[in-house]
């Protein structure tokens, strides 16, 4: 029968449907083993990116923060250039790549941590994350007005409140929510290996989790810009002089650009 | 800070959201963006909320963005703000935000999100478990 029937309304489409996990990721951007944890936390999202969402929250200890600020003044030929560097400012720093979206704050503070762990040059300066911007492809005019803005600060300190309001003591911590609203939130405080966080996935979930294949190394470079070769053979299963073999060949292919470190290498997209 | 739920009118999934937060007690601001424009701070907060800049809150579907007929890939965030703000139909409605998370649509299942929760802290003791089960 043929009647007139009036179409109900799609339902609307909503970002967390899918995943019924929420994680926060409490980190101090400039610690020096957040490169350790961000392996950690790159391998739990390739192979179960399904499950969650993650949020990072800045939470730098604040009486690390209650320095005076420095000028850095240099002269050149032309003007008087004035830096200024300040502990608190890497992290308003990420805040301001945030308002660009989640992934242009990912980018940036991988980039950032990328700058600590090479300690290439003073991130707590302005002119060094005005450069690590660009690095990480961001819309610059915006960042440079963002930097400077009430919202970017706003940002960070709600990112401190919620470090208050999930009573976090220390860096790093995660702390895992569930879909049942009843149910509190997990919080595990301090470093633990992969397989630890895997298992909590695993328990919160109750069931056997799904993992995904990882993607080409091509993707995974595109997706994380620099990996250590411990990183892309903990993400393949792979030996790590089996993973240093197939990243020097993406390196004489022109791919990727060797840089040594400590007795490991990073390789970055090139 | 309290949720802020970005609303258009004759939206009926903005009505079952706005219902939704007065029946559970959460403490809301409702910024109807179809008759008070949307300010270019509050159009920043939404975009660090998403997980890829614009795709989750455009409404591709909509009149407004196809009769714009172009990339907004290609465009920078000013370029996109002043767009959205004078033509707000072309956002996905309603939106919801407070400092951790964003949610486009209304759903009863996700919203349950925006209930404040407590949390506890895994015992060492389950931690070594796993450790020895890992």
């Amino acid at each position: 029968m043929n009647t007139i029937q009036i179409m109900p309304a799609p339902p609307s489409p909503t970002t967390t449907l899918s995943r019924p996990i929420e994680l926060y990721v409490f980190i101090d951007p400039l610690a020096p083993n957040s490169w350790d944890l961000q392996a950690i936390i790159r391998k739990l999202q390739v192979n179960y990116n399904q499950y969650f969402t993650l949020r990072f929250v800045l939470s730098t200890e604040l009486a690390s923060l209650n320095v005076a600020c420095q000028r850095v003044n240099s002269c050149n030929s032309e003007y008087e250039e004035i830096d200024v560097s300040h502990p608190v400012l890497p992290s308003i720093a990420v805040k301001a790549a945030e308002l660009q979206g989640k992934k242009a704050g990912y980018r940036y503070l991988m980039k950032l941590q990328e700058y600590v762990l090479l300690n290439m040059k003073n991130v707590r300066s302005c002119s060094t994350l005005l450069e690590i911007a660009k690095e990480a492809n961001l819309d610059i005019q915006e960042f440079q007005t963002d930097f400077q803005s009430l919202e970017a600060s706003r940002a960070f300190q709600s990112d401190l409140c919620i470090t208050r309001e999930m009573d976090v003591e220390e860096v790093p911590s995660f702390v895992f929510f569930n879909e049942n609203i009843e149910d509190e939130g997990l919080k595990v405080s301090g470093n633990y290996s992969y397989e630890v966080y895997e298992q909590i996935l695993e328990e919160l979930l109750d069931g056997e989790l799904i993992c995904q294949q990882p993607p080409s190394v091509e993707e995974l470079f595109k997706r994380y810009h620099t990996l250590s070769t411990k990183e892309v053979a903990s993400i393949y299963n792979i030996t790590e002089q089996t993973a240093d073999r197939e990243l020097k060949k993406k390196m004489l292919q022109q791919k990727v650009d060797r840089i040594n470190y400590e007795e490991s290498s990073l390789w970055r997209l090139k | 800070m309290a949720v802020t739920i970005f609303t258009q009118t004759s939206c009926t999934s903005s009505k079952k959201a706005l219902q939704w937060l007065k029946e559970n007690n959460i403490s809301f601001t409702e910024k109807r963006i179809t008759s008070d424009q949307l300010t270019l701070p509050e159009f920043k907060l939404i975009l660090s909320m998403t997980e890829d800049g614009t795709d989750e809150i455009i409404s591709t579907n909509s009149k407004d963005f196809k009769n714009l007929n172009c990339d907004i890939n290609q465009l920078s965030i000013q370029e996109l703000y002043d767009i959205v703000k004078d033509h707000p139909k072309m956002l996905r409605s309603p939106i919801l935000v407070d400092e951790k998370r964003l949610q486009v649509g209304y759903n009863d299942m996700d919203i349950r999100r925006f209930i404040p929760r407590k949390v506890r802290a895994y015992e060492l003791y389950e931690m070594q478990r796993l450790s020895l089960e890992g």
